[in-house]
């Protein structure tokens, strides 16, 4: 039948509701402000919505959403290649690459589709990609769709993307590399310094996701790349407008003047609606709000290194370092799934990540963590990690 | 610790010399297959070249990159991705391997 191979789907939400939690699609009925909301009834400290500055909720941000709509209407109902390229989404192109210091810059309606949209885009039959193992879902989607033939490199592994540069001989020249700047599920961050070498060794270009390092990494926010100093080795810029922007959409930025032409290939890009002009004014006053306010960033790290230091001092494993996204790793998914609850029922909303989501066979109680967070929220979480400590609910855990 | 493992910890290491590929003959390539996915056989099944890698071995799809992992540090290849949908088999494996490395 058809719908046979959703059973293990079917079985697994089953068991959830058994269990009587919801940690996939949990409502929230309200949102009080950007660190907290009350979802499925109870109201908990947001702490798993990538929401690093907090700007969802910033008032300037709303303030241009409501102007915007109450000027150009609530949508284009179009693509950008029709009637849906109006001035505030080439102004915010402009802005974007301006913010990356380069010439070229196009605008898509979701991160999803700017990422996927570009793999299977810039490369095609003939070429080849080279991508981080545990990169993006979209990005997986879009070098699938390419025709190009992909390769896969250990993560976060710049030897092993030597090695199959090497292996790759001639072809080297013309490949596609593909990484992330903080890799969402571990917040580990790419070793870009040494990935860069590499690719001047070897050659190719390089195509690098900043979806969750734009606005947390660098000195002016730029992301990982900037961090590690070797933005001029990055030949394409990716990014979200839905984490430390607060909005939604996405980017690719890039010095290469092919940008402009290769607009027009892109089917994520022109068989979609552009974004409301309300989405794209408010992100255009978050971008400025990242460009004049790095004490934003500045918070957020000292959240970042609260939360790690509290939960890493309970014993619980958490990455190798503090970063905006501090995931604590279990092996045991009934243990895992009984900690969320327990963590929702203590008022803390965190992400539930279950394979293939999750990189290893592992299960995650992910945390994402907020410039507008309190010291004492941060507190709070870490007291209701301690409390499932003391349960014994966190004993299965891997490391 | 296989965590460490898991946030894949950026070591440098030495960079190697192209070693010589090893002999590439189809049985010679099927039998290091065979041999390479002992240590996943854990319903101990005998490992033919009809032996299908999902359906009989139970292999998941952490395990198929593991697997492929293997075979490519074996015979210093890379395989594309894009072929393994063709393969269902050790056989269908070896016979990609040896068109990835004549």
């Amino acid at each position: 039948m058809l719908f046979d191979k959703f059973q293990d789907m079917a079985n697994f939400q089953r068991e959830l509701a058994q269990r009587e939690v919801k940690p996939f699609g949990a409502v929230t009925e309200q949102i009080l402000s950007a660190t907290e909301g009350v979802v499925e009834g109870r109201r908990v400290i947001l702490a798993g919505t990538n929401n690093y500055l907090g700007l969802s909720y910033d008032e300037r941000c709303i303030r241009a959403a409501q102007e915007a709509a109450a000027r150009w209407g609530t949508g284009t109902t179009g693509s950008r290649l029709a009637n849906g390229s109006f001035a505030e989404h080439e102004a915010l192109e402009h802005e974007i690459a301006d913010f990356y210091g380069v010439d070229h810059g196009i605008v898509f309606s979701t991160g999803y589709a700017a990422t996927m949209g570009m793999c299977s885009t810039l490369a095609g039959p003939g070429d080849v990609i080279l991508l981080d193992a545990d990169s993006h879902a979209s990005i997986y989607a879009g070098v699938t769709l390419s025709g190009a033939d992909i390769i896969r490199f250990k993560h976060n592994d710049p030897d092993n993307l030597a090695v199959r540069l090497r292996r790759l001989g001639d072809r080297a020249d013309r490949a596609l590399i593909i990484a992330e700047g903080i890799y969402s599920m571990y917040g580990d961050i790419a070793p870009l310094r040494e990935i860069a070498a590499v690719k001047r060794e070897y050659g190719g270009y390089l195509f690098l996701d900043e979806a969750h390092s734009l606005g947390t990494l660098g000195e002016t926010g730029r992301g990982a790349a900037q961090a590690a100093g070797v933005e001029a080795d990055v030949d394409f810029f990716a990014g979200t407008f839905s984490k430390s922007l607060g909005a939604v959409g996405g980017f690719c930025v890039s010095r290469h003047p092919e940008l402009e032409t290769i607009r027009f290939c892109i089917r994520a890009y022109i068989f979609t609606a552009s974004s409301s002009p309300s989405v794209i004014a408010s992100t255009r006053e978050a971008l400025r709000i990242i460009r004049a306010e790095p004490a934003l960033r500045e918070k957020l790290w000292e959240n970042a290194h609260r939360l790690y230091h509290g939960l890493a001092g309970l014993g619980l494993p958490v990455g190798p370092a503090p970063s905006p996204v501090v995931a604590v790793e279990l092996e045991d998914r009934g243990a895992t799934i009984d900690c969320w609850k327990a963590l929702m029922e203590a008022g803390v909303y965190v992400n539930l990540v279950v394979p293939p989501a999750s990189p290893s066979g592992n299960y995650l109680l992910r945390n994402s963590v907020s410039a507008a967070h309190s010291r004492t929220q941060i507190d709070a979480i870490v007291a209701a990690y301690a409390a499932l400590v003391e349960n014994g609910l966190t004993a299965s855990r891997t490391g | 610790m296989g965590i460490v493992r898991a946030f894949g910890i950026y070591r440098p290491q030495p960079r190697k010399a192209r070693a010589a590929p090893p002999m590439n003959d189809y049985r010679e390539t099927l039998d290091f297959l065979c041999s390479a996915l002992q240590s996943q056989n854990r319903k101990d099944i005998e490992l033919t070249e009809n032996t299908q890698l999902v359906a009989d071995i139970g292999l998941s799809s952490l395990e198929v990159m593991e697997f492929i992992e293997k075979i490519e540090d074996h015979f210093d290849i890379s395989i594309p991705l894009n072929i393994l949908p063709d393969v269902n088999t050790i056989g269908d494996l070896a016979g990609k391997v040896q068109e990835l490395n004549p």
